[in-house]
């Protein structure tokens, strides 16, 4: 079980510095959200996790080896991103998108056996089977957003990383897209998502980072860090943090902090 | 039992649109090969089956002028056609044409500078010079945009170069040395195939080939492209490498045809969007049938010029304008009606 871990990352761009060394362990077969308010460095966390930024210092290494010394390929096949405000150029079937995921595992033309196995998996996994052949075009924004996500899955990745799935969803598909990440978890994949909603973060996740002004200020399982105290002094507001019956913990905003 | 059905739906999902595509393609080349028949066929002489004998005194028009002008006529149309798809998948954009890299006006320049030199003669100088035009945009271009690997960059360093160039053409004919150069510099640039032969295939078609190689390295690339430059990165995409093949490979096919045929627009801009309705939008299926339906639109417009009823032979880079003006037009009335 390789871990992705980040070790004193630092990202200037021009004269802002936008992440300043942040270490952070991930492990696989949880989830674990990046937490903070905009312009925080979540986004930035991300892709230097997946190795599409070099970092202005420090390292992500996946195991033993730094993300950023792996091939493109081979580090594709390992992580899997699912960028924020996914876009969809060309009017193509269901099918023809997910397939698009095997891109790393592909030097072939045609697919291999096991191309076709992971897509259809991928495809049943996320519940868009049964339109397969329908236009991507012609999907509402929850079953587009459950097709994106079976894309990266259809790569069967190591590692999920996912930059606001939930952004224009509605509660119903908010929360499907929960379960699945959480069931991409129960599989074995390590899985880091960058969440704007506290509650959702509460519900979903095993370990909660906190970022504010591009430092980590809490990093730890979600019942150490989702404290009051400690999501004043990320986003100050004062929120209220509630338990219920089953362990799931709720998180209300209330008011900004004086 | 249900995950068989399912099976069974996704392999016909993924299927259908590959046998559409095999469809199309063998129909394509069906009929361009009857295409390039009419275009042996037909012009100012016409040349009956019982001309095609080496015995025949026509058999020196077929040989020496009609076939190297059908060849070119198609190899200039695939070129477009392809590259056009190529341009319109990387920029993902359906109004992409591969005349916005500039790189067709630098193969114009390149060529307007051999004339304005009196090297018309040459049948080796003018697609040199355009070849080597297209090469110094390319050149420019690739210095510019290509260490960022940006798109907008690069299109707007494509869209400057292209009328700078344009500008040093309109310059080199205001400056001709007598008014029968500018005349001549300025029926080039037009475009046209007339009088072609087989030194023009030999010079030209090896590039188109060439370019063609590198764009069809690219097909899966511009697939995953499709999922926007960020997820087509985290897939494994070089976009550093992606943007210096299209650029070669654009620029190759489209230098090389401008170089044996001057500018002849719309084809790589229209053709894609013939194709894209009948196999589907992924951008890598598209590719050959944009080649060959690129070659075909070309022979039958260039057999077209020859039989037209007109006194000098219509310029063919004039009748694809005027073919391809009204075509955009619609085009861009169905997308207003899409996008209200």
């Amino acid at each position: 079980m390789s871990a992705l871990i980040a070790t004193d990352l630092r990202v200037q761009l021009r004269d802002r510095l936008v992440l300043e060394d942040v270490t952070a362990r991930f492990e696989r077969g949880r989830v674990t959200a990046l937490l903070g308010p905009n312009g925080a460095g979540k986004t930035t966390l991300l892709t230097c996790l997946a190795g599409l930024r070099v970092p202005s210092a420090g390292r992500v290494r996946l195991g033993d080896v730094d993300v950023l010394a792996l091939d493109r390929r081979a580090r594709a096949r390992r992580i899997g991103v699912l960028p924020q405000n996914s876009e969809v150029h060309w009017d193509i079937d269901v099918a023809t998108l997910v397939s698009l995921g095997r891109f790393p595992h592909r030097d072939r033309w045609a697919a291999s056996a096991a191309d076709e196995r992971a897509v259809l998996r991928a495809m049943v996994a996320t519940d868009v089977s049964h339109f397969a052949t329908r236009s991507v075009k012609q999907l509402s924004g929850g079953e587009r957003g459950r097709v994106l996500l079976a894309r990266v899955l259809a790569g069967e990745p190591e590692w999920l990383l996912a930059d606001e799935p939930l952004a224009s969803l509605d509660p119903a598909h908010q929360l499907d897209v929960l379960d699945q990440l959480r069931a991409v978890a129960g599989a074995g994949a390590g899985v880091i998502v960058v969440l704007h909603d506290l509650t959702h973060a509460a519900r979903v996740a095993d370990d909660v980072v906190l970022l504010r002004d591009g430092r980590a200020i809490a990093h730890g399982s979600r019942d150490e860090v989702m404290i009051e105290d400690r999501v004043r002094e990320a986003f100050g507001i004062d929120v209220l943090v509630s338990h219920a019956a089953d362990a799931d913990r709720f998180v209300v905003p209330l008011r900004r902090s004086p | 039992m249900s995950a068989n059905v399912e099976l069974n739906t996704t392999s016909l999902a993924r299927r259908a649109p590959r046998d559409s595509a095999a469809r199309l393609n063998i129909a394509l080349v069906i009929a361009i090969l009857g295409a390039a028949a009419l275009s042996i066929f037909a012009g100012k002489i016409w040349l009956p089956w019982n001309a095609w004998t080496l015995h025949d005194p026509r058999w020196l028009i077929i040989a020496e002028l009609r076939i190297p002008r059908t060849v070119l006529g198609f190899a200039v149309g695939a070129a477009l056609g392809l590259a056009g798809a190529a341009m319109q998948g990387y920029l993902r954009n359906p109004l992409a044409d591969p005349g916005l890299f500039g790189i067709s006006s630098g193969a114009a320049l390149g060529a307007t500078i051999s004339l304005y030199f009196g090297f018309a003669t040459s049948a080796v100088l003018l697609p040199t010079f355009a070849l080597l035009g297209a090469a110094g945009s390319m050149l420019i271009l690739a210095v510019l945009a290509g260490r960022s690997g940006s798109l907008i960059l690069f299109a707007l360093a494509g869209m400057v170069l292209a009328s700078l160039t344009g500008s040093l053409t309109t310059l080199t004919i205001s400056l001709a040395p007598t008014p029968f150069i500018a005349s001549q510099i300025v029926t080039w640039l037009l475009g046209a195939l007339t009088d072609r032969s087989w030194d023009d295939v030999r010079i030209t078609v090896p590039a188109m080939l060439a370019g063609s190689v590198l764009i069809a390295s690219t097909a899966r690339s511009l697939d995953a492209l499709t999922l926007g430059e960020q997820a087509a990165r985290s897939m494994g995409v070089d976009p550093r490498r992606l943007q210096l093949l299209i650029v070669l490979g654009v620029g190759l096919c489209v230098g090389a045809s401008v170089a044996a045929a001057g500018i002849i627009s719309f084809v790589g801009l229209m053709v894609p969007h013939m194709v894209r309705p009948l196999v589907g939008g992924k951008p890598s299926s598209i590719l050959l049938p944009s080649a060959l339906g690129g070659g075909l639109l070309l022979l039958l417009a260039d057999t077209l010029v020859r039989i037209a009823p007109t006194v000098s032979e219509l310029r063919l880079g004039i009748a694809m304008s005027i073919l391809g003006g009204p075509f955009f037009l619609v085009m861009l009335f169905r997308m207003r009606r899409q996008i209200a």
